[in-house]
């Protein structure tokens, strides 16, 4: 699925004082919610209107514009899907041959950036010889090695040129391997991508007045040329934060990097040009950049609709609750807080644990009146309307009450029994358990449809998934209040069923079971760490153990144990992690070494052989394409993408793995294993 | 009575009016983006002016809603980023809603209240035909308060040629024709130039247009053109589309000083607003509206026509026109009556014509300096007249 074509379209306003003018925009017919983006036919416009401009003598200068609130946003990143490198090369050269045409063109040329401009849209502003931005335009980003390929049309090549390779790099590489940072104009203007920063109101009129002024030299832009005394401190920095980031597994960022460095140690620009076909005409076939075509969809487009709502009225949440006001427990209801603005009531057993509550709270919101996201006197009355209470009374009248009390069958089942007697028989029960059985938890109650699972991950406000569990005999209306939540909580939600661990809990846990193995045959921690690492994942199993805690990381293991102890085996060496009391397995004090208490105590199998780092890889994807497996069997999700979506979200799995199920299949792993793939072949397009 | 201060015209502007068509200018062009287009214009042309010494930001529509509602003086001053500080306020008086905003910030002025104020009218009928969402109170027709026919213009200029038989057909296409002949050659002499600013327009086709001329002139319009075109609201009738004012939409504002501050800052000021006259008259012929206002300005201000040099009157239809110069004993191709042309070749966006006219009158004083005195004056729906004089400062 393509997007809307896009056309160039021309006029021509005639200047009382620089004469004809040709008048450029991109526009795709739609409004700015599909916005603009650049496929071979776009290219093809823009050859037919340049070559329009170009017949005429007459005119004196070029502007370039986009539709309201959008100047470019890329390429049509569908056409990338499934192309062989030679369409790929095809591609990406009908892309400079067109902006090429349009930086050789005599007359002066202004790209006036009035909106969202990210990767080809910003490279087709390069092209011009003047830029103005529009001081609300944005999102502004070079996006392309997030997505495993690098801007290729003349970006790693004039980026550097005008800005310097630091902004250069910050740009195409440091801010896309930061979870794709995207920038505002203000930000773009001080990085220089532009000449003149203009008020929204009357900005093309403006940027017109200022494309006669350098028409008639009335006025003149000098840009001085950048300083590139600190060069080398430059890439080893970018080569080192690609290694931090990505660990090596994707190309994209080290031959985005090798570019940018041609153009800053003033390399020919042409020979730069073909450099970025070279390595496009590489990237863009390679399994990384497909896998990311497929996350981009899944995150950006799939989960967005929520395919999994059922088509029923949402509550309405004017009253929330919290039960459990621990750290979990604060920090939810901060989010709800913010989010909803309605009242919230945070109830725990223990006064001194609310008093840390309202101040974890208070301090939130605070902190989001500094940053200038919250109005003062809104976070004075928001702080207003929320009870800190130990009396279950108090949660009377509350249309939802999400619990985060400790993982324990009995207290959940209690708390939800003593929830039932103060509120309406249709106000919602959400637990936020990682692992425990919903529908046990809602068992003894009078109304166990209105009970959900809501998965929130560490740290609450910034992680972006939401497990929403679907327990047998929730109501639809539940199910659509807790898609409804996702929403306005701005969380990217998931279906799944209630089954031990979920999704991201039950592949972490399988996928830790087969490095640990590696352990108990003798492999170093660390070693453990980096053969992992190797994969793209962000951290190692034993470095991630220390974030999640040993306890928390020991109890999971235990759930999963009751509910598959087949696969998931009660490994000794972890339960004995919990008991040390430590908070990791690293001595991070001492560098990445192991405390000694835990050295000491772990038990090496007799007779056990150390792995290979492949080995230690292939034994950890086959144990989680296992794992996939059965959950699809199972029905946890009803699709191998819903796998992925929460790998991504949930856990940080690499947009170029396409979370783990695509690159399973891309490997072939899947194949050998199961005869077939796991995704399914639907899952081409955005879907 | 307490001595009044002056209140002076410092500069005016204008975008150029588009037909009210769906292939028109501003067929997807919002009305409040052309008033803050005019209001950027009237900022940028005017640097001694910071933007938070303007007081109030008036501007009157005909038709209150959509993008022409929510209390327009507010939105546009918002949107067009003065600082939240600066009020603003709406005014309808149909026809003359820009002239009512001039004199109502010139009276802020003159007492003292305010010291700079812009005053503007916009009117987008494409968006908003005349007459949309409107419901006449029955009791009109019933009671026999207004005659139905009253409520269509085009019937009211059928029953001003009635009234006044001398004022034939012939006559009202000849004075069309000069209307068309005027306007060229002050397009062509760059009158329109000195408050007309251009305004970039959105098009399905072509993307982003930069407008800078008006669309509704027909020039080269001959009397035998206008002989063969209907007449739509009577068989038989003198009223075609060809002697009266078209469907256009336009925005356009005066920016209104104290002598005493516009001094202070170095503005320039034209000239200076002395007095005005609203008046009713018969629903029915409201085309007479600009007699009687005239008529009742001179005596306020003891001037007769003879101390007038120029007068700026809207065109809504010629026989309006002629009308007044028959009763003045001017001849149809006065030189002090329109002499740059008027509304039946620029169009008339209801509200926003008063505008359009006290910056051609300016501009008329600017290039006369022989000229002292000028009038502004319209004809206005349901049968009212205005008329407002200006001085030379």
């Amino acid at each position: 699925m393509s997007d809307p074509v896009t056309t160039f379209k021309v006029s021509y306003p005639v200047s009382p004082s620089a004469g004809r003018l040709a008048l450029l925009t991109m526009d795709n017919g739609h409004d700015h919610t599909k916005p603009t983006t650049l496929g071979v036919d776009a290219l093809a416009s823009l050859e037919r209107a340049l070559d329009e401009v170009a017949a005429q003598s007459d005119v004196k200068g070029l502007l370039l514009t986009g539709k309201p609130f959008v100047f470019a946003a890329g390429a049509d990143l569908n056409q990338f899907a499934d192309v062989s490198p030679e369409d790929a090369r095809y591609g990406v050269s009908a892309g400079h041959d067109a902006f090429r045409r349009l930086a050789s063109l005599e007359v002066p040329t202004l790209a006036a950036i009035n909106g969202a401009t990210l990767g080809g849209g910003l490279e087709l502003a390069l092209h011009c010889d003047y830029r103005t931005l529009s001081e609300t335009a944005g999102p502004i980003a070079f996006p392309e090695v997030f997505l495993s390929i690098l801007p290729g049309w003349g970006g790693t090549q004039l980026a550097p040129r005008l800005l310097g390779s630091r902004a250069a790099l910050q740009l195409i590489i440091h801010n896309a391997l930061s979870n794709n940072r995207m920038i505002q104009a203000r930000e773009a203007f001080d990085l220089g991508l532009a000449d003149r920063l203009l008020a929204p109101v009357d900005f093309l009129e403006q940027s017109l007045a200022l494309l006669e002024r350098l028409i008639t030299g009335e006025e003149t832009i000098t840009r001085p040329a950048p300083d590139e005394r600190h060069l080398d401190e430059a890439l080893t920095e970018a080569r080192k934060v690609a290694d931090d980031r990505t660990h090596g597994a994707t190309p994209a960022p080290y031959r985005a990097i090798d570019l940018v460095e041609h153009a800053a140690r003033g390399g020919d620009l042409e020979e730069g040009r073909q450099g970025e076909i070279d390595a496009m005409a590489e990237l863009v076939p390679a399994r990384q950049a497909q896998a990311s075509i497929y996350a981009f969809n899944l995150v950006q487009s799939r989960v967005r609709k929520q395919p999994w709502k059922p088509d029923a009225e949402p509550k309405r949440l004017q009253r929330i609750g919290v039960v459990g006001a621990g750290l979990m427990g604060s920090q939810l209801g901060a989010l709800w807080l913010q989010r909803y603005q309605v009242p919230l009531v945070m109830k725990d057993l223990d006064q001194e644990v609310l008093a840390r509550s309202q101040s974890t709270i208070e301090g939130e919101l605070d902190k989001r009146v500094q940053r200038g996201r919250l109005d003062a006197a809104k976070a004075e009355w928001l702080k207003s309307v929320v009870t800190y209470t130990v009396d279950d009374a108090d949660l009377a009248g509350c249309d939802l009450v999400i619990e985060a009390v400790v993982e324990r069958m009995d207290v959940k089942k209690r708390v939800f029994a003593d929830l039932e007697r103060v509120l309406a028989p249709d106000a919602v029960l959400a637990t936020n358990t990682s692992s425990l059985s919903v529908a046990e938890m809602a068992a003894d109650l009078q109304h166990p449809e209105r009970v959900l699972g809501l998965h929130f991950f560490n740290p609450v406000s910034a992680m972006p998934l939401l497990e929403v569990v679907r327990p047998p005999h929730v109501s639809d209306g539940t199910m659509a209040t807790g898609f409804a939540a996702a929403k306005t909580l701005r969380k990217s939600g998931v279906q799944v069923a209630d089954a031990p661990g979920f999704v991201v809990n039950r592949i972490l846990m399988r996928f830790m079971g087969a490095c640990g193995d590696a352990a108990n045959r003798g492999n170093a921690f660390a070693d453990i760490d980096d053969a992992i690492k190797g994969l793209g994942l962000p951290m190692g199993p034993f470095e991630l153990l220390g974030l999640v805690g040993l306890e928390v990381g020991a109890h999971v293991l235990r759930v999963m144990h009751e509910g598959y102890p087949d696969r998931f085996p009660l490994d000794a060496n972890f339960q004995m992690l919990a008991e040390t009391g430590l908070p990791g397995v690293y001595d991070w004090d001492r560098g990445r070494v192991p405390y000694d208490e835990i050295r000491e105590r772990w038990q090496v199998l007799e007779g056990a052989e150390p792995l290979t780092p492949d080995q230690i890889r292939t034994q950890a994807l086959e144990a989680v394409a296992d794992e996939a497996r059965h959950m699809l069997d199972e029905g946890v999700v009803a699709d191998a993408r819903d796998i992925d979506t929460c790998m991504i979200l949930g856990a940080g799995w690499p947009f170029f793995n396409g979370g783990i199920c695509k690159h399973l299949d891309q490997i072939g792993l899947s194949e050998k294993l199961f005869g077939e793939p796991l995704v399914g072949p639907h899952d081409r397009a955005a879907g | 009575m307490t001595q009044l201060r002056d209140a002076v015209y410092v500069d005016g502007a204008r975008v150029p009016i588009g037909r009210a068509r769906p292939d028109g200018y501003y067929a997807n062009t919002r009305a409040d983006d052309l008033a803050v287009r005019v209001i950027r214009a009237l900022l940028d042309r005017n640097p001694q002016l910071a933007p938070h010494q303007v007081d109030d930001n008036v501007w009157a529509a005909t038709t209150q809603i959509g993008d022409q509602g929510l209390t327009i003086g507010r939105t546009t001053a918002i949107l067009s980023g003065l600082p939240k500080s600066v009020p603003g306020y709406a005014v309808d008086r149909m026809c003359a809603g820009a002239l009512t905003t001039i004199t109502n910030a010139a009276n802020a002025i003159r007492v003292g209240a305010q010291d700079v104020v812009i005053a503007g009218g916009v009117e987008h009928m494409g968006r908003h035909p005349m007459g949309e969402q409107a419901d006449p109170n029955p009791r009109f027709l019933a009671e026999g308060l207004v005659d139905g026919e009253a409520l269509v213009m085009g019937n009211t200029a059928e029953n001003l040629h009635d009234h006044l038989p001398e004022i034939t057909k012939e006559r009202a296409d000849a004075y069309a024709v000069q209307s068309q002949e005027r306007v060229a050659k002050a397009a062509s002499d760059g009158v329109f130039d000195s408050h007309v600013v251009r305004m970039s327009a959105w098009s399905d086709a072509h993307g982003w247009r930069v407008v800078t001329e008006d669309e509704h002139p027909r020039p080269g319009t001959t009397i035998e053109d206008l002989q063969g075109l209907r007449t739509p609201f009577r068989p038989g009738g003198r009223v075609t589309a060809g002697n009266a004012a078209g469907l256009n939409d336009g925005a356009g504002a005066a920016l209104l000083a104290s002598a005493e501050t516009a001094d202070e800052l170095g503005l320039p000021s034209t000239m200076r607003l002395v007095d005005y006259a609203f008046v009713g008259v018969e629903p029915e012929t409201m085309g007479w509206g600009p007699v009687p206002a005239t008529e009742a300005l001179l005596d306020k201000t003891g001037l007769s026509i003879d101390d007038i040099d120029v007068v700026e009157m809207t065109e809504a239809f010629a026989v309006q026109c002629v009308a007044f110069l028959d009763h003045f004993d001017l001849p149809l191709d006065s030189e002090r009556v329109n002499p740059y042309g008027g509304a039946i070749a620029l169009g008339h966006p209801l509200a926003m014509s008063g505008a359009r006219l006290t910056a051609q009158l300016a501009h008329y004083l600017q290039t006369h300096p022989d000229a002292r005195y000028g009038i502004t004056t319209l004809c206005i729906g349901l049968g009212m007249g205005c008329a407002v004089l200006w001085e030379r400062r």
